[in-house]
C-alpha cells in the first residue's frame, strides 16, 4: 500500500519535473548570451521577507490596541518599503548582460572554474550569488558597476566526459534589503570538452601487454636515422629543433627523422580487450598523457578512427577529443 | 546558506540601535545603559579582534543575568516598561552574538519594533521627527547586511551606497505610506489591553489633602487642550470641572477629602440630559491626554455629547474606559444653569454636610460665630469669604507643612497656603454652620493661542475650589482663593505668585519660564499651535476622525469607495515607484560615424549584407569584400579606417571626412547591387 503510494508519487514528481523542465527551457532557453529582463527574472520574498511582514503584523496589532497614529505610520512606511523593495531587487538583475567566455576543457571528475563575462549596461549590480542548479558548489559572489565588464569564475566538477554541457546557473540576489529573493536560471553553453578521467599505469607497454598481443602491437622503435632539416612547425618537440643552426641565426629548423623514428609507440584500444569501454577510455587518456608528458611520438587507434602518430599539443588535444566524443552521437568533428 | 555578517554592516548596526535605544531611555530603568555599553564596547572588541566571541557557556551566563535583572527590576509585575526593558535586553545581547547575516535581521527587526513601541511613551512631534532618522538608519543597516567589503578603503563607498539606497527606498515609499495612512480602515482595539504604563500619571488624584496640589504646580504637563466653537466665555470663568470631593477624613491629623460614591449613579449619552443650543451655552471640543482614570473635564452645567461618556448627578462627566489613550470628546456646557435648586435629597444632604466632629475646634468656633453674626446662608458665606481678606491670607506655593487639625493652623496661625488649603478650610466652616458643601477640584484658566485658538491646559493650572447649595440657588461656586489671590484667577499662576516663590521649581529647561522674552514667547506659541495641528490631524486620527473624513468625501457607500480607492491609488503609485527605478538611464549620444554605420547597415540588410552580431571588423570587411569584389579596395580602405578611428590612438577628429566616406561607400554598394541581375 505504501509502496504503490510512494511510487505513484515518485512518477508525479517525475512528470512535475519534466513538466518544469520543459517548461522552464521554453521561457529561458539555452543562449550564449542573455540580457536579464522580465522573461528571466524570477522574485518571491525571502525567508527574512516573511519574517519583516511578521514584524509588520506585530506592529499593526500594537498600533490598534493602542489606537496609536505613529505606529499605524510606522506599519505603513514599512510596508510600502517592502513593497518597493521587491522593484528594487528585480532591478538588480534586469538588465545584466551575461555571455559565455573562453572554451574551457578538462578531465571528467575534475574542478574547474568556468567563464562567463557579464557586463552592466544600465546600471550597477551588488550581490550576485552565482551557482549550479544541480551542484551544491561554493557561491561565487560578485558585484559590478556601470558599464563595466568582467568575468566570473565560477567552480564547477565536471561530469561525463563528451561535449561540455554544464547545468543551469542559478544567479541570484537578495540585495539591497534581503526581503526578498530573485534569480534566474540561465542554460549557458559554454564551448568545451570533458575528456575522460585519464587512469596513470606505471608502465604503458606492460599495461598495453596481454598474453594474445603481439609484441610488437604497441612498441615500435624506428632505427633514429636522420634524414634532413625541415622548418620549425608548432608542437614540434624542443629536442628535435637545430640548435646549431639556430645560433648560426639560419633561424628556427627541426631535425627530421626517418618515419618519427623516435620511440615510437601505438595506443590501440584493441590491445585493451576484457576491460569495459569507459575504462578502456581512460587508459587510453592516461596514456596519451603519459607519452606526451615522456615525449615520445604516438598515435590513437579507436574502433572509429585511428590518428596517425605525432606528437605536440595539438596532437593531444586531437587525440583526447577523439577519446572524449568515441560512442558519442554528436561527435562530427570536422 | 549562511552569510558571515559584513563587517561595515556592523557600524550602521551600532549606531542604529544606539539610536533606538535613546528615547526609549528615559522611560526604562538605568541599568540598561550599563548593558547597552557593555554590549557595544563588548561587541567592539570582538570587531577589532580583542575579544573572542562568547562561548554558549558565557551566553548562558549572559542571558540568565540578563533575564534576571529584567524580572528583578520589574519586581516580576508585567507591565508595558517591563516588556520593553525585556525586549531591549533581548536585542541588546543579540548584538553581541551577531555573527550572521541573520541575526543582523534579526535585532534590526527587533530595533523597529522597540522603534514602534517608543511610541507609546512620547508622539510628540519631535519624537516622530527623530524616527525619520533611526528608520533612516535602520534601513541602511539592513542595505549594509547585503554589501560585500572587497578592501579596507572600501568602508566609506559602501557608508555612502547604503544611505543612499536607503533614502532613496524610504522616499519612493511615501506616498504608499500616506495613501494607507488615510484610506486604510482604522479598527477600534482588538482587545482590551493589560500592559499599561506602570508610571503613576501627574494629575489630580482623587483624595486631597491641603498641600496636594502644590505639587502639581511644579509640573508644565499638557492635561488638555479646548477647542470652543464659537467664541469662549471669559477666561476668569474656565473652571474645568474634574472631581467633586464631598467626604471629609483625617488622616495622621490632616484634613483629606475625596468622592463619597453617592452620584455614582451614571446617565449614559444620549440618555442623559442635554442643554438647548441657545445663548450662554457652549459647545467645545477637548483633547485630553492619557491620564489611567475615567474622569473627564468640562466647565459647569456639563452635558455628554457623544457616546461611551455618561453624567453623573454631580455636574461631571465620565469616560466608560480608563484614559490610556489620548481622548478627544465633545462637550456642551450650560455655566449659568441652576443645579439641584429643588433641593437636595436627603443622603446627598447628609454627605455634603459630613464632618469629623472632634477635629479642628477653633475653626469650628469660628464658624459658629460667624453663623450667628449673619441671618442668611449668602451672607454667612460672604462673610467667610472676608474672613480671609480681612485677615491677610497669603497665597503662596510653599506654604508651612502644617500637622495636627491644620485647618486651625492655616485658618489661625499661618494663614499662607495654596487653593487646597482655601477650599479646604472654606468647605470645613461652610459644613459647620451646617450649609451643604464640597470641595470641586479640577483646573483653572489655560492659556490661549492667539492664533489657533485653541486653549492649553497645563497641570500648574491645577485648582481646588468649593461648591455651596443655597437654597433656591442650587449649587453655587465660591472660589475662596480668589478673595486673596484675584490675579490667580484672572493671570493664572505664573503671574500670580510672590516674589519669593518660583514658577516651575527645579524645572529649568522648560520653555514656559522663558515666556518674558517677547521672541522666545512667540516661538513657544507658535511650536504650541504647531503641536496643536499635529495632535489634531495626525495623532487624533482615528476611527471616527477617519469614518467623517471619507463620508465627506466618496458619500454614500464610504467604507467600500474608499477601499477601492486605496487600491486604484496603491497600484498607480507602485507604478509609479517602478517606473522611476527601472527608467532606463539616458542613451549615449550616437556619433556621426554611428548614425551612418546603421544607415549603411539597414540598407545592406536588404541583401543579407548587414553586420551579425558578434562579426568582428575584419570578419564583416571580409565577406563585404567578397560579396563587391569591384568595390573590394574601397571597402578594405574604408574598415582600416574604421578600425584607426575606434582603436587608433588618433583619428577621432577625422569624424566628418569618415561620415562622408561612409555615406558615399553606403550609394556606391547600393548602387552596385541594384545593377546587378537579381
Amino acid at each position: 500500500m505504501i509502496n504503490t503510494f510512494q511510487q505513484s508519487k515518485q512518477k508525479v514528481e517525475q512528470r512535475l519535473n519534466k513538466r518544469w523542465r520543459s517548461w522552464i527551457n521554453r521561457r529561458i532557453p539555452a543562449s550564449n548570451e542573455i540580457t536579464l529582463s522580465q522573461r528571466s527574472i524570477f522574485i518571491v520574498p525571502s525567508k527574512t521577507g516573511w519574517l519583516f511582514c511578521l514584524l509588520l503584523l506585530l506592529l499593526l496589532i500594537t498600533a490598534i490596541n493602542y489606537q496609536n497614529s505613529l505606529i499605524y505610520g510606522l506599519t505603513f512606511w514599512l510596508f510600502s518599503v517592502a513593497i518597493s523593495a521587491m522593484v528594487f531587487t528585480y532591478r538588480n538583475l534586469s538588465g545584466l548582460n551575461i555571455k559565455t567566455s573562453q572554451p574551457i576543457n578538462g578531465f571528467s571528475g575534475d574542478s574547474i572554474e568556468i567563464p562567463i563575462r557579464i557586463c552592466a549596461i544600465k546600471r550597477s549590480h551588488q550581490g550576485l550569488n552565482f551557482s549550479w542548479s544541480l551542484q551544491s558548489l561554493t557561491v561565487s559572489t560578485t558585484e559590478i558597476h556601470k558599464n563595466e565588464e568582467k568575468q566570473v569564475l565560477i567552480p564547477y566538477q565536471l561530469g561525463e566526459r563528451g561535449y561540455l554541457k554544464t547545468d543551469r546557473l542559478r544567479l541570484e540576489t537578495r540585495y539591497p534589503f534581503g526581503l526578498y529573493k530573485s534569480w534566474t536560471w540561465l542554460q549557458l553553453n559554454t564551448p568545451g570538452m570533458v575528456f575522460p578521467k585519464p587512469i596513470f599505469t606505471p608502465s604503458i607497454a606492460t599495461e598495453g601487454e596481454g598474453d594474445d598481443q603481439p609484441r610488437d602491437a604497441n612498441l615500435l622503435i624506428g632505427n633514429d636515422e636522420f634524414i634532413g632539416l625541415r622548418s620549425y612547425h608548432k608542437g614540434d618537440s624542443l629536442k628535435h629543433i637545430a640548435w646549431k643552426y639556430l645560433a648560426k641565426g639560419k633561424g628556427l629548423l627541426s631535425k627530421e627523422y626517418d618515419n618519427q623514428q623516435l620511440s615510437m609507440q601505438w595506443l590501440d584500444w584493441f590491445s585493451l580487450m576484457g576491460k569495459a569501454d569507459e575504462e578502456k577510455l581512460s587508459l587510453l587518456t592516461g596514456w596519451v598523457l603519459q607519452a606526451e608528458q615522456e615525449g615520445r611520438a604516438y598515435g590513437l587507434k579507436l574502433p572509429s578512427i585511428t590518428i596517425a602518430p605525432s606528437f605536440g599539443d595539438t596532437h593531444r588535444d586531437q587525440c583526447l577529443m577523439q577519446l572524449a566524443v568515441y560512442g558519442k552521437q554528436e561527435s562530427s568533428l570536422d | 546558506m549562511t552569510k558571515d555578517f559584513p563587517r561595515s554592516a556592523l557600524v550602521w548596526l551600532l549606531v542604529s540601535i544606539t539610536s533606538v535605544m535613546i528615547p526609549l531611555q528615559m522611560h526604562i530603568p538605568l541599568w540598561t545603559s550599563l548593558v547597552f555599553i557593555l554590549v557595544v564596547a563588548w561587541r567592539w572588541l570582538m570587531h577589532l579582534g580583542r575579544l573572542p566571541f562568547p562561548t554558549t557557556m558565557i551566553k548562558i551566563i549572559v542571558v540568565t543575568l540578563g533575564i534576571s535583572a529584567v524580572i528583578i527590576s520589574t519586581k516580576g509585575r508585567f507591565h508595558l516598561e517591563g516588556a520593553t526593558t525585556f525586549i531591549l535586553v533581548a536585542s541588546l545581547l543579540k548584538v553581541l552574538e551577531i555573527k550572521t547575516q541573520r541575526d543582523g535581521y534579526i535585532v534590526i527587526f527587533l530595533s523597529f519594533f522597540l522603534l514602534g513601541v517608543s511610541f507609546l511613551y512620547d508622539q510628540g512631534i519631535l519624537a516622530a521627527l527623530y524616527s525619520l532618522i533611526v528608520v533612516w538608519l535602520l534601513i541602511s543597516a539592513l542595505v549594509g547586511l547585503h554589501q560585500t567589503l572587497h578592501r579596507e578603503n572600501e568602508y566609506k563607498q559602501l557608508f555612502s551606497a547604503a544611505g543612499k539606497t536607503s533614502v532613496q527606498v524610504l522616499a519612493l515609499s511615501l506616498p504608499i505610506m500616506l495613501v494607507l495612512f488615510i484610506l486604510f480602515p482604522r479598527l477600534g482595539p482588538l482587545w482590551s489591553l493589560n500592559l499599561q504604563s506602570s508610571k503613576a500619571k501627574t494629575g489630580l488624584s482623587e483624595e486631597m489633602s491641603p498641600g496636594d496640589i502644590a505639587e502639581l504646580s511644579k509640573s508644565d504637563e499638557l492635561v488638555f487642550r479646548v477647542t470652543f466653537d464659537k467664541q469662549p466665555p471669559a477666561a476668569d470663568t474656565w473652571y474645568w470641572r474634574g472631581l467633586v470631593l464631598d467626604r471629609f477624613k483625617i488622616k495622621n491629623g490632616r484634613a483629606v477629602w475625596s468622592s463619597s460614591g453617592v452620584f455614582d449613579q451614571i446617565d449614559w449619552y444620549p440618555q442623559s440630559w442635554q442643554p438647548e443650543m441657545q445663548e450662554g451655552v457652549y459647545d467645545y471640543r477637548i483633547t485630553q491626554e492619557a491620564s489611567d482614570h475615567k474622569w473627564l473635564f468640562g466647565l459647569r452645567g456639563v452635558a455628554a455629547m457623544e457616546s461611551g461618556i455618561g453624567m453623573k448627578e454631580n455636574d461631571l462627566i465620565t469616560s466608560n474606559k480608563k484614559l490610556y489613550q489620548r481622548k478627544e470628546y465633545r462637550v456642551r456646557s450650560q455655566p449659568t444653569i441652576a443645579i439641584a435648586d429643588q433641593g437636595l435629597r436627603p443622603f446627598v444632604r447628609n454627605q455634603s454636610l459630613q464632618l469629623v466632629d472632634s477635629s479642628n475646634p477653633k475653626s469650628r468656633l469660628l464658624a459658629q460665630q460667624i453663623m450667628l453674626e449673619n441671618t442668611s446662608d449668602q451672607a454667612r458665606v460672604d462673610s467667610a469669604l472676608n474672613y480671609y481678606q480681612a485677615n491677610n491670607f497669603v497665597y503662596t506655593l510653599k506654604p508651612i507643612p502644617m500637622q495636627e487639625n491644620d485647618i486651625d493652623s492655616f485658618l489661625f496661625d499661618n494663614r499662607a497656603g495654596f487653593c487646597a488649603h482655601f477650599s479646604s478650610s472654606f468647605v470645613f466652616m461652610m459644613r459647620s454652620m451646617n450649609i451643604p458643601a464640597r470641595v470641586v477640584s479640577g483646573y483653572q484658566g489655560g492659556e490661549i493661542n492667539p492664533e489657533s485658538g485653541h486653549i492649553t491646559v497645563r497641570q500648574y493650572d491645577a485648582h481646588a475650589w468649593a461648591e455651596v447649595w443655597l437654597e433656591g440657588k442650587g449649587w453655587v461656586s465660591v472660589d475662596p482663593t480668589a478673595e486673596v489671590a484675584p490675579q490667580r484667577i484672572r493671570l493664572g499662576l505664573r503671574d500670580s505668585l510672590p516674589d519669593g516663590d518660583e514658577f516651575l521649581p527645579g524645572n529649568n529647561f522648560s520653555l514656559i519660564k522663558l515666556s518674558n522674552f517677547q521672541l522666545l514667547n512667540d516661538l513657544r506659541l507658535r511650536l504650541d499651535e504647531l503641536n496643536y495641528l499635529w495632535h489634531q490631524s495626525v495623532l487624533n486620527f482615528n476611527k471616527d476622525k477617519q469614518g467623517s473624513m471619507l463620508k465627506d468625501w466618496f458619500g454614500r457607500e464610504a467604507l467600500k469607495k474608499s477601499l477601492y480607492w486605496l487600491a486604484g491609488l496603491f497600484c498607480a503609485f507602485l507604478l509609479l515607484v517602478s517606473a522611476i527605478l527601472l527608467w532606463p538611464g539616458r542613451k549615449k549620444k550616437r556619433t556621426q560615424i554611428e548614425k551612418s554605420l546603421d544607415s549603411l547597415n539597414n540598407k545592406l540588410s536588404r541583401y543579407g549584407l548587414n553586420r551579425k552580431e558578434h562579426e568582428g571588423l575584419n570578419d564583416y570587411s571580409q565577406r563585404l569584400q567578397a560579396n563587391f569584389p569591384h568595390e573590394a579596395a574601397s571597402i578594405q580602405r574604408l574598415f582600416d579606417q574604421l578600425q584607426q578611428h575606434y582603436y587608433g590612438d588618433q583619428g577621432v577628429g577625422d569624424e566628418p571626412n569618415l561620415t562622408k566616406f561612409i555615406k558615399q561607400m553606403s550609394k556606391r554598394l547600393t548602387k552596385d547591387r541594384s545593377n546587378r541581375p537579381q
